[in-house]
């Protein structure tokens, strides 16, 4: 298939779920495509739905209406070829570290050789750090371990695409910037089409090529999208002290705290055209006290 | 709930106290043996004497302690002896109960754990067949036993000697133990295969893991703790269920040997019976706890 194909397109989507008061409508005409081995980050308000699109991507939500589209496939349930690591690890805690790995390995790879197989969940739990704990049990690893297991787990797999759900919501910030920083390390080098989904404006600005907003819900849908400009791969330092993530900042910032409840026409910003506040922030909050 | 950290004097203390108080109040109402010498007219001028053995008491027949012990003494002192059907060792007894029920027992959990599944797994399984369990399951073992024995009337399986070596009556005493047994196993599984964690069927979804594959590796060991817990509770039923058994059907086991005990007037020998039926019983269950901790921390 052609180079320029989207590895993903999203066909105005629509979750609607039955409630007493009628159907609900949580999500809705939610159109995106992802370009092979784009990093795109959905953001919003809790609640907005952004983690009910990421779970129609991977199969595990139906779709009541629109499309899903991956590497020119409608895709209808939920498979191998997307690569989940959820906000809890969702390890088995019967089983040893490298056997989850493994079992999604056998999954995938049964006409390989049983050493194969061996080399390669032992691989990817190497390169997250964990080449020293793969016969422990998860129940003896720490919550950030736990996590760099779902990423194995996930890579291993060799997905067509990746999924991210909250991956490091649950984590303390230290463990946060080192699996981030273990996550982009792997990413770098299988450039894997990801959509993630956080609430982290600042780890969605650093790992992102594309942060798109979604508009609060009920009826929630895309508000806008921003294209991150920082090559890779990227500093943290750099990134941090770089004036434009500020501005990225604000814009993000603005758009959750005075856009995200109006309805226009989806618009793409990059570095040239960022919005800030319309007001100052600080200076309302001085009002509002006063 | 606090836990004994250690052993205070009162952990070991207040036990024996209590055991203590019981036989107490068991001497206080059980009835003793009173002879009585009267001499008295027998009608036609002699004085005759008169030896009169009757028991007195609160419950005038119920045994002593003290009796109960001396009654028991050659069953305890040699639990593994046989002096015949009916009169064996109280070990010896109680292993003739212990192999029956392990039969029952296994046959309860092979019937009730698919069945559990089965309930939990499929909602129209459990529409069509809960009703039917709910209705089963507070039947009385003596109520089971008569249609067991309907059931497997005529059954016979000789060994070599031509001895009926499994018959009717032990058809339907298994059939008894496994029917009555089974329903916790039946509903504890049902109940940890509906609490398998989402997270854990996303696991398999996204994997796409086989039926099998997904009933192996993450449905069993997902509610793996709630079994053990059925398989506990089944365990203490079948224990209870053994005593009604064996004493409708008359087969040599400590149920059997009570209610033998009783047609035959020696009371002390019930109260031993029904101590070791209790001992049994508890130490089942402490053994099937642990068990059940082994797999909770798993």
């Amino acid at each position: 298939m052609s180079e320029r194909a989207p590895a993903l397109e999203l066909f105005r989507l629509q979750k609607t779920y039955p409630s007493p008061k009628g159907p609900a409508v949580i999500v809705k005409d939610f159109s995106l495509n992802l370009k092979r081995g784009e990093f795109v980050t959905l953001i919003g308000h809790s609640g907005c739905g952004k983690s009910t699109v990421l779970s129609m991507v991977a199969g595990l939500t139906s779709v009541t209406d629109g499309g899903i589209i991956l590497e020119g496939r409608e895709s209808t349930g939920p498979g191998p070829d997307r690569g989940i690591v959820f906000q809890s690890p969702c390890l088995l805690p019967w089983m040893s570290v490298f056997d989850n790995v493994m079992l999604g390995v056998e999954q995938v790879y049964f006409t390989a050789s049983k050493t194969e197989r061996r080399e390669l969940a032992e691989y990817y739990l190497s390169v997250v750090g964990l080449g020293d704990a793969m016969k422990k049990s998860p129940g003896e690893l720490s919550q950030g371990m736990r996590q760099r297991v779902g990423i194995a787990r996930a890579f291993a797999l060799q997905p067509k695409m990746l999924l991210l759900d909250e991956p490091f919501g649950m984590l303390d910030a230290l463990t946060k910037i080192e699996l981030q920083q273990v996550l982009l390390d792997l990413w770098r080098r299988n450039r894997l089409t990801t959509l993630m989904v956080t609430h982290d404006v600042n780890e969605a600005i650093y790992l992102s090529d594309r942060v798109v907003m979604m508009t609060n819900g009920p009826e929630a849908t895309l508000g806008e999208i921003l294209e991150i400009d920082f090559p890779r791969p990227r500093k943290r330092e750099m990134v941090l002290n770089d004036p434009l993530f500020t501005a990225y900042r604000d814009h993000l910032v603005s758009y959750l705290t005075e856009r995200s409840h109006q309805r226009n026409e989806p618009k793409t910003y990059t570095k040239e055209n960022l919005l800030t506040f319309t007001s100052d922030p600080v200076a309302k909050d001085h009002t509002a006290a006063a | 709930m606090k836990l004994p950290g250690k052993l205070s004097l009162n952990a070991i203390f207040l036990p024996f106290l209590g055991v203590l108080l019981c036989i107490g109040g068991w001497a206080l109402i059980s009835g003793k043996s009173v002879t009585k010498t009267t001499t008295k007219d027998d009608g036609w001028g002699d004085m005759i004497t008169v030896t009169e053995t009757k028991r007195v008491g609160l419950s005038a027949d119920l045994p002593a302690p003290s009796e109960t012990w001396v009654a028991s003494k050659p069953y305890i002192v040699e639990p593994f002896a046989k002096r015949g059907e009916l009169d064996q060792g109280i070990l010896r007894f109680t292993w003739l109960s212990l192999k029956l029920v392990v039969q029952g027992y296994l046959l309860a959990l092979l019937i009730g754990t698919p069945i559990g599944f089965l309930l939990g797994l499929s909602r129209n399984f459990t529409l069509a067949f809960d009703p039917i369990i709910q209705i089963l399951r507070p039947v009385s073992p003596l109520a089971w036993l008569p249609l067991g024995m309907v059931m497997f009337s005529g059954l016979k399986i000789a060994d070599a000697s031509g001895r009926t070596a499994f018959g009717t009556s032990d058809a339907a005493a298994l059939f008894t133990i496994a029917i009555c047994a089974m329903w916790p196993t039946v509903l504890n599984t049902a109940v940890g295969v509906r609490a398998v964690p989402q997270d854990y069927l996303n696991v398999a979804k996204v994997l796409k893991l086989s039926r099998f594959k997904t009933l192996t590796k993450i449905l069993i060991p997902s509610s793996l703790p709630y079994m053990f817990t059925g398989f506990r509770l089944s365990l203490g039923i079948a224990w209870l269920v053994i005593v009604a058994v064996e004493m409708l059907i008359g087969k040599p086991g400590i149920g059997g040997f009570l209610w033998q005990q009783y047609n035959a007037n020696s009371f002390a020998h019930i109260i031993l019976s029904i101590i070791t039926i209790g001992l049994i019983g508890f130490i089942l269950d402490r053994l099937m706890s642990l068990a059940e901790s082994r797999f909770r921390t798993a």
